[in-house]
């Protein structure tokens, strides 16, 4: 009887030594200052009022130029796991100037997939980055929407409306659900929200960032359908050029329905841009997967990969730091909008922020504001 | 820290995993403790400190969802056999086949096919109709060794069948290839080894004795066909109806969808079968599954944590395919008779990995290893499936000469499983087909 | 929550309590430690932890 006893105590430790970490990860909230280019707060269920109060919603941020422009939307954490794009978003949300047209950025695109880590995956909960006034931390996610908000998984998905049979994981993948429907999973319903609002709002540009592996073939790229083709080309050569740093154009499959980069330009009149920066933590050769690793993506393991040509990414002992991946990201973005507005000069944007070089020299902590001494009107929790 | 301390760090986490793990074997803890006590080691020595915890809570979650697939497909089976309606299927099969020999083996193989393509565990296969199978096989003069020969091989093959596999699905969920286009290339093959394996060993057998046989298998009371029929044509429906309806029907996913069908049967059965007395048995009886998914979970979180799994990985990644294809063989049934599932994660996610980025179609590769797995059941020091086969059956010679009867049908399996593994992107016309 | 979600749970519950009964009536010590393995995942869910 005792040794019963002594069990099930040792049961109720592990449930709560290893269970209220991972509500506290659950609860934890990220602090962003919005900078001066911030114009507008509002949530995504102002487009579509069926996902108002469920853990489908999330939080837009709104930059509008003085002058009247054309318009973009910004998509980060479509994948959690993949954090240089809410980090790209959270940069952008403080730092980037609008001077002509609107910049919408939605920071956690799946609030959900946020709220927790991948189970198997051995990732930390939190990573932190030094900034000028000490440390900032951030939730580390998971690919999909957690179990927690939707469960249970179908045992096929079934992509609407095109029908194309896919995993059951993809049940839970943003970016396997676009265009979406108003009825059907989570992750069919934000995209169906964000399709409402790229169609109302007249969007020109939709950005999706993410991070790939380095041993994936699409990873340290720019994904494209034809319509986009052009600009995106053009902004790989002026990176590869102006700024050395490498950005791969891939053309977006025709036959692989779901992802952004496909239905959004077919759904609608806007031209997206699926933007890949190399995360190595998310490779499966690597270390142990550290906090450091998702910041600085130093491996010794992939670097014996790439020593035998196995990456499909430049990789040194240097790694691949949160900074460069940043860095890439706001570049590329910034080079996308200037080559769509030579070329749509009645629809186009004049933004600006730090690019890849000065990210890389400072830091990205430096471009991050101290959550305590700004305007509290200011601080948002994400 | 520098890389060779890096690499000095990792490999020592995966000497203490490895230590753990041999020094619970000596003091003959179940493989479950023993795989618990590596991933204790390995989370301490990766420098998980407090984290631990978290990392055993996370992990164990990770199968969840095949556990309670597991669970109730089981009750489900479990009801249908506690009703007679697998001593009603097979009594079925005598009185109407006895006099056609191969006809009799192909039907039993089908029947011993069903429950664990259906709940993805061979396990299942052995408890809900190895002791009726037997019998009948028994009674068409087949020795004891032979018949668990027959229902060991035949019940791993089924736990390979479509639509649940459990090592393709958890490969699958590791490394986001999508969990379609199986069928064909997991049925194909399974058929043509069943009939192989039955064939084969099946050789001496005699026109089945229709008296001996009737006798040895009881006949169920006033059941009827409809009560063993109904709950698999629910089943039918259920697993095709979000196919046929994608957008309308409601997802249910596949333990609900065994929960109802468990209902079903037992609504048709209600008199003849205590529910609650099934379920208690059924959990009791699936209790080593139950933790060996939960382990395998906290196993691939603390190898993904500290290291480990990406060590093993990079190893395989780097090593040249012919040695890779000369080794996989043999490690793939080991790998699985020391860690269950955890086999397949170790070895099956980095190899699906490596040969997918090369542009070798992952699901023929997966299929093809998919054979392999279940023949690790049969290996000690786990030996699950086995074990429980011999123990069912009856058999009491040497375990030794019980796997000894295996060897043939265990070739061909390897050898088809290697041809899908290396000829995987000439096969790929088999995914066309389903 | 979706009222399959609920059944989700109400399933989870009812194999956590088939577990504590097999685990109160079980005199074998390996068994009580494979039981409590089996637990913590669904424990964790029904706790909505993980
Ligand atoms: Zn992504």
């Amino acid at each position: 009887m005792m040794r019963k006893w002594i069990i099930l105590a040792v049961l109720l430790l592990v449930v709560l030594a290893g269970g209220i970490p991972l509500y506290i990860h659950r609860n934890f909230k990220e602090e962003v200052v919005a900078g001066e280019g911030v114009t507008g707060f509002f949530k995504l269920s102002k487009y579509f009022s069926g996902i108002e109060g469920t853990i489908a919603d999330t939080d837009v941020f709104e930059l509008k130029g003085s002058e009247e422009g054309g318009k973009m939307l910004i998509i980060a954490g479509t994948h959690e796991s993949e954090p240089s794009a809410a980090l790209a978003a959270f940069y952008l949300i403080e730092n980037l100037k609008v001077d002509r047209g609107t910049v919408y950025i939605i920071p956690h695109f799946n609030r959900s997939g946020s709220l927790g880590t991948q189970p198997g995956g051995g990732f930390p909960l939190y990573f932190s980055m030094e900034t000028p006034w000490g440390e900032k931390t951030f939730r580390m996610g998971d690919r999909g929407f957690q179990a927690l908000d939707q469960w249970p998984d179908p045992d096929v998905y079934i992509h609407y409306p095109e029908g194309q049979a896919m995993s059951y994981i993809d049940a839970r993948n943003t970016n396997r659900a676009w265009p979406g429907r108003p009825d059907g999973l989570y992750a069919e319903q934000v995209t169906y929200a964000a399709m409402e609002m790229i169609k109302k709002e007249k969007i020109d540009i939709v950005i999706d960032l993410h991070e790939a592996e380095a041993m994936y073939p699409v990873t340290n790229c720019i994904v494209v359908p034809e319509k986009s083709m052009s600009y995106a080309t053009g902004a790989s050569f002026y990176v590869k050029g102006r700024e050395k740093f490498e950005n791969h154009v891939e053309r977006s499959p025709t036959a692989f329905r779901g992802l952004s980069h496909r239905e959004i330009g077919d759904w609608s009149d806007a031209y997206p841009f699926l933007l890949e920066s190399p995360g190595v933590h998310l490779d499966q050769i690597t270390a142990a997967k550290t906090p450091e690793l998702i910041m600085d993506g130093i491996d010794p393991f992939v670097l014996k990969a790439a020593e035998k040509g196995l990456l499909f990414v430049p990789y040194d002992e240097n790694g691949f730091s949160m900074d460069r991946r940043v860095g890439q990201h706001s570049s590329v973005i910034q080079e996308i909008v200037v080559q769509w507005s030579k070329k749509n000069p009645e629809r186009g944007l004049t933004i600006s922020a730090p690019r890849y070089k000065e990210i890389v020299d400072n830091g990205l902590g430096y471009f991050f504001k101290d959550p305590s001494k700004a305007d509290k009107s200011d601080v948002y929790l994400q | 820290m520098s890389a060779d301390a890096i690499y000095m760090q990792t490999i020592i986490a995966g000497i203490v995993m490895v230590g753990a793990y041999v020094v619970g074997k000596l003091f003959k803890f179940s493989t479950e403790m023993c795989m618990f006590l590596a991933v204790v080691g390995g989370g301490i020595a990766g420098g998980a400190g407090f984290d631990l915890f978290r990392h055993l809570a996370e992990g164990s979650v990770t199968y969840l969802d095949i556990g309670l697939i597991f669970v109730f497909a089981t009750i489900f089976m479990n009801i249908i056999k506690e009703s007679g309606g697998t001593n009603y299927i097979v009594r079925k099969i005598v009185g109407a086949f006895y006099n056609k020999k191969i006809l009799m083996l192909i039907l039993l193989m089908c029947v011993i096919l069903v429950p664990g393509a259906l709940t993805g565990a061979g396990s299942i296969s052995v408890l809900v109709v190895g002791g009726t199978v037997a019998a009948a096989l028994g009674a068409m003069g087949l020795s004891k060794v032979t018949i668990s020969a027959i229902i060991f091989i035949v019940a791993g093959l089924s736990a390979a069948a479509p639509p649940i596999n459990i090592w393709a699905m958890m490969t699958c969920a590791n490394t986001a290839i999508p969990y379609v286009g199986f069928t064909m290339p997991l049925l194909i093959p399974i058929i043509i080894l069943g009939l192989f394996t039955v064939l084969f060993l099946g050789r001496k057998a005699k026109v089945i004795d229709r008296e001996k046989a009737l006798k040895d298998i009881p006949e169920p009371k006033g059941l009827s066909g409809w009560s063993v029929g109904i709950p698999f044509l629910v089943l039918i429906f259920l697993l095709a109806a979000p196919r046929i309806w994608p957008f309308g029907f409601p997802v249910l996913g596949l333990p609900l969808a065994f929960a109802i069908c468990a209902l079903v049967a037992w609504a048709m059965n209600y008199k003849r079968v205590n529910i609650l007395k099934v379920s208690k048995d059924t959990v009791s009886q699936l209790t080593p599954l139950l933790a060996t998914t939960a382990v395998v979970g906290m196993l691939v979180q603390i190898m993904s944590f500290n290291g480990v799994k990406g060590l093993i990985s990079m190893w395989i990644v780097t090593a040249p395919l012919i040695v890779v294809w000369i080794i996989l063989p043999f490690i793939i049934p080991i790998s699985e008779g020391l860690l269950t599932y955890g086999g397949a994660m170790v070895i099956g996610i980095p190899l699906i990995w490596m040969l997918n980025s090369n542009g070798i179609n992952p699901v023929i590769v997966l299929a093809g290893l998919s054979l392999l797995w279940p023949l690790g059941d049969g290996l000690p020091p786990t030996a699950l499936i086995g074990r429980l086969t011999v123990s069912t059956v009856g058999y009491k010679g040497s375990y030794g000469s019980f796997l000894k009867e295996c060897i043939v049908p265990w070739i061909a399996i390897t050898v088809v499983g290697m041809i899908m593994v290396i000829f995987a992107n000439n096969l790929s016309f088999l995914m066309m087909v389903g | 929550m979706t009222f399959i979600m609920i059944l989700y749970y109400v399933m989870t519950a009812y194999v956590v309590g088939m577990l504590i009964w097999n685990f109160i009536k079980t005199k074998d010590i390996k068994s009580e430690i494979l039981y409590a393995l089996a637990l913590l995942p669904l424990i964790l869910r029904l706790l909505r932890m993980k």
